[in-house]
């Protein structure tokens, strides 16, 4: 039947209610008169969907609340974000291959402009989701960067060959005493 | 705090005790918090709002 507004309304009556949340309705008037439909609840459906977090949820949802906003709209739009730390700039993202841009006098043709680091956190990462490597790796890098470097394999982006710890020109200690 | 609050402290600090033996890193993250406010704690902090824990670091 015709509302006020002019749209075509329907009356229905609640017939049961099911346990799982599902009712069914008969239409008494309208287009539907006479028709019965089971359906779940709107509020069910809103139930529904506040469902458990699967763990590669939460692990990206951790890691993006520890990002600042320039920091999320990188790793969303390529997976990658990058951070400062005392040694230099460094792109998380890419495991097995992190670009670092070390500090240094850059005018010395043989201090290197960029880096290849690899570090990653102990155990098998195949049941690691992929977010958990990040937060580990930019948590362990923000609050102890020495113990980062310390252990990170590294190559020259025109080597193929890894080179092991210590990373060549990089002064741990005295990097860090200088960012304190 | 009742009683079942405080046995769910003790719980938690037994669990991580038992983390950090196996060698796991704690942070503590304040509500909201960025990386840079993640605090790296070894004694467990009841009134920590949450705490992440990530494993030690290896070159690959």
């Amino acid at each position: 039947m015709p509302t006020e507004d002019g749209t075509i309304g329907s009356v229905y009556e609640v017939v049961a209610e099911h346990p799982d949340g599902r009712i069914t309705l008969r239409f008494t008037e309208g287009v539907l008169a006479g028709r019965t439909v089971t359906a779940f609840t709107d509020e069910h459906c809103d139930i529904a969907h506040a469902r458990p977090l699967t763990p590669r949820e939460k692990a990206e949802r951790l890691l993006v609340s520890l990002l600042d906003p320039q920091q999320r709209l990188a790793w969303s739009a390529k997976r990658r974000f990058r951070l400062g730390t005392p040694y230099g700039v460094l792109e998380l993202g890419a495991l097995h291959n992190m670009s670092f841009w070390p500090k240094g006098p850059h005018w010395d043709p043989g201090h290197p402009k960029l880096l290849y680091l690899c570090v990653v956190p102990r155990g098998d990462l195949q049941r690691l989701p992929e977010a958990d490597i990040w937060t580990n790796l930019l948590l362990v890098v923000r609050a102890e960067p020495e113990r980062f470097f310390a252990v990170a394999n590294w190559r020259a982006p025109s080597h193929t060959s890894w080179y092991r710890p210590p990373i060549a020109g990089l002064r741990l200690g005295q990097a860090l005493l200088q960012h304190n | 705090m009742g009683p079942e609050d405080t046995e769910a402290l003790e719980r938690a600090a037994k669990v991580f005790e038992v983390e950090l033996g196996k060698g796991g890193l704690a942070f503590s993250v304040p509500p909201g918090g960025r990386d840079r406010d993640a605090e790296r704690i070894t004694r467990f902090d009841p009134g920590a709002d949450e705490i992440v824990w990530v494993r030690p670091v290896a070159g690959g």
